[in-house]
């Protein structure tokens, strides 16, 4: 521990925050092992826990260091990096691992399609191997900042003929390739978070190819499971999150408050303090742990209390709660569940039950894959990509 | 939960596994003699009298996350057991006020559904003598001896009282629970000596229904737990319309929320009974509202899952159902636990 303090130390006196340049700082800290430390020595981490992050963390914010700005990079430390880890070769490690975690590179994420959303399998964007280039077309679709994004990690069909499955790959594209087209996808908050991406002719070199061919829906999966955001690093502390936003509405307007929306908010701040303490031990949990089916619990009560919590606020606030904050259409370049008004906090809640899983699709995968329970009927199951209905 | 309180549960699980299986026990030896049957396991083989009284007091120094990982297995088996009302609730008040009583069988004489936070009702106590009536107070048949709040000229006391006396009398009702019948006590001039007076008895007191109420999540969580297991179990086996009844989606999804719900009450309570003593409150609190609410959810998924066979007496379901209805009341209700809450967490009404 004081060998990990003393890091840290060492780190700010040879790249005192004051006179570095942000990017150089986060670059040494990445050198050094104190990114993240419970990740492997040689990959900004120093294979440690996640509580001695908190530690690091906690020091460096003392000496005024920059931090890496998790928020406008969500996808990238939360998803592909974990997948690297786990499928990336040595040289693909090597080249993007430092810059994500610097934020020099922002990802997104190319997987869902029009006719590929909780059936995420079934995408038809296709990938041809020429020499060694893949030569991509397709349309992808719900991108959250593509339009400032250098990479995205995409799954393409490479052998049609293959079960739905089986048929698919995983690459690292590069979004500045002229084939691709990013148009804004507004939303029902007024704003375009998301894009479609059209992909015409895009060329990716085989050496982006993470894992092997045909693997693409393993790597996937082990991308969509580690969808617990990285933001902050460390356990959250207690009303975090939108029941905190609507505490302190309550708190702040004692003329609006009635019984009957006393209880209902102080049963949502039991089910957050609940959720907190559940999520906070996923976070302790090891390293060595992988993500599973049962920690999509965790995602399916976020997105159900941070719904009920923002509809009453609005509810509670009455004639307040009527107005909207503005609803021009802008390009947020990061993600903001508890910005703004109730209003929008309300509508944005609404994409919680949908964006990484619907709430549906994960009681199914609990039912089946924790409790055991029987399988859905699947038409598609044993034939051919390329046989199936569509 | 640390190991020693994993193993302790282990052992809990695999005794009251082979003396208790279910309703077919219930039913041929009574709840009274079951009881004293699981408490006598409990507590004489498997040594857990004074499982939270002090090592210097002659207990076992236990910690109150070992009392709730107990109390898990005896809520999952649902056997009728004092260890909650006795062991965790009245056993340390007793031991800390001076008596010596370990291993006897104590009861504290409130009503089940006494709320947190507010004024316990009290007897009346003067000249060594106690007086008062309590309403469907839990553990109090079989009780060995009564710790009674009291007042004594305005001032706080608890108070000891014997039972079995024609001044302390205890009547047996009919209670919606089974497997933890409540009664009705009316002690009238009963002869009773002082354990503890003053500040020191409110904190007493205080101290002790917080800890149960923590241990009481925990039993509420092990309800919980056996309910889906035992459904997931039965919708495997019954078939309907050429299917098993747990392929339906409409079954699933309920059993994936009972899941999420059980995890939720086993981390709320585990927390409770882990917590620091500045934080404790507001987790039991926490815990209390959230670990009863599940039980009772979970306990009503199970038997309209069962169908038919969940309204029949044989099938054990029943016995957890019921466990989780009183359960909702018992040392107050969610509603009681958020009131307080609120005004721990500074979100007033």
């Amino acid at each position: 521990m004081t060998d990990l303090m003393s890091r840290v130390n060492d780190l700010i006196a040879s790249h005192p925050p004051a006179s570095t340049s942000r990017v150089d700082f986060l670059r040494a800290q990445y050198d050094a092992g104190l990114a993240w430390v419970d990740k492997p020595l040689g990959r900004g981490g120093l294979a440690m826990t996640a509580e001695d992050q908190q530690k690091v963390d906690r020091a460096l914010r003392a000496a005024s260091a920059p931090d890496n700005d998790p928020l406008a990079n969500a996808i990238g430390l939360g998803m592909v990096a974990p997948t690297l880890l786990e499928f990336g070769t040595p040289e693909q490690i090597d080249r993007f691992l430092r810059p994500l975690w610097t934020g020099e590179h922002i990802w997104c994420q190319l997987f869902s399609e029009p006719g590929a959303g909780s059936d995420l399998a079934n995408i038809s964007t296709s990938a041809v191997l020429q020499g060694d280039t893949w030569i991509v077309n397709g349309q992808k679709v719900w991108t959250s900042g593509a339009q400032n994004a250098a990479f995205g990690i995409l799954v393409a069909r490479t052998d049609p003929t293959a079960f739905k499955h089986a048929g698919l790959t995983y690459f690292v594209c590069p979004m500045q390739d002229p084939g691709i087209e990013i148009r804004p996808l507004r939303q029902i908050t007024g704003e375009a978070e998301f894009n479609e991406v059209f992909l015409t002719d895009v060329r990716i070199p085989d050496a982006n190819r993470i894992g092997k061919v045909g693997q693409g829906w393993a790597v996937a999966n082990a991308t969509l499971n580690s969808e617990r955001v990285h933001v902050g690093g460390g356990e959250a502390a207690r009303e975090t999150g939108m029941i905190g936003v609507v505490a302190r509405t309550w708190r702040d307007n004692p003329a609006l408050r009635r019984p009957a929306l006393h209880d209902r908010l102080l049963r949502l701040w039991v089910e957050s303090e609940v959720l907190r303490l559940v999520s906070n031990r996923v976070r302790r949990r090891p390293g060595t742990v992988p993500p599973g089916p049962g920690d999509s619990a965790a995602k399916i009560t976020f997105a159900r209390v941070a719904q009920q919590a923002s509809a009453l606020e609005v509810e509670f606030l009455g004639a307040a709660g009527m107005r909207y904050d503005d609803w021009t259409m802008h390009r947020p370049d990061r993600l903001a569940l508890t910005g703004r008004g109730p209003g929008f906090r309300y509508l944005r809640s609404k994409g919680n039950s949908i964006e990484g899983g619907t709430t549906e699709v994960l009681l199914n995968l609990i039912a089946e894959r924790v409790l055991g329970l029987p399988p859905e009927h699947r038409p598609d199951k044993g034939i051919a990509w390329n046989e199936t209905a569509r | 939960m640390s190991s020693e309180s994993h193993d302790l549960a282990q052992t809990v699980r695999r005794m009251l596994a082979s003396r208790f299986a279910d309703t077919i026990v219930l039913n041929r030896l009574g709840e009274d003699s079951l009881r004293e049957e699981v408490d006598h396991a409990l507590h004489v083989e498997l040594g857990l009298a004074g499982l939270l009284v002090s090592e210097d007091d002659g207990g076992l120094g236990g910690t109150l996350a070992d009392a709730a990982a107990v109390a898990f297995e005896l809520g999952a088996s649902c056997a009728p057991s004092n260890f909650l009302t006795s062991t965790v609730l009245a056993e340390p008040m007793v031991v800390s006020g001076g008596g010596d009583r370990l291993g006897a069988v104590g009861c504290l004489a409130i009503s089940w559904d006494l709320p947190p936070g507010g004024d316990v009702p009290r007897g009346e106590y003067a000249d060594g003598q106690v007086s008062g009536t309590w309403q469907s107070v839990a553990g109090a048949i079989g009780a060995d001896y009564f710790v009674v709040p009291a007042s004594s000229a305005g001032q706080s006391v608890l108070v000891l009282v014997e039972a079995g006396q024609d001044a302390a009398v205890c009547h047996e009702v009919t209670s919606l629970d089974q497997t933890r019948p409540v009664a009705d006590l009316s002690f009238d001039h009963a002869p009773a000596t002082v354990l503890v007076e003053g500040a020191q008895a409110d904190e007493s007191l205080a101290l002790a229904l917080l800890r149960s109420r923590a241990v009481l999540a925990s039993e509420q969580a092990g309800i919980a737990s056996w309910c889906l297991d035992t459904t997931v179990e039965y919708v495997l086996q019954r078939r309907q319309f050429g299917r098993q009844v747990g392929s339906f989606q409409a079954l699933k999804h309920r059993l994936a929320y009972a899941w999420i719900d059980v995890q939720s009450a086993c981390t709320a309570a585990e927390e409770a009974a882990e917590s620091s003593a500045d934080d404790q409150e507001v987790l039991v609190c926490v815990a209390q509202s959230a670990c009863s609410e599940i039980a009772f959810r979970v306990a009503e998924e199970c038997i309209q899952m069962h169908g038919g066979i969940g309204m029949t007496w044989e099938h054990p379901a029943h016995l957890r159902l019921k466990r989780a209805l009183v359960g909702v009341a018992a040392l107050g209700s969610p509603e009681h636990h958020r009131q307080r809450l609120a005004s721990l967490v500074d979100l007033p009404g």
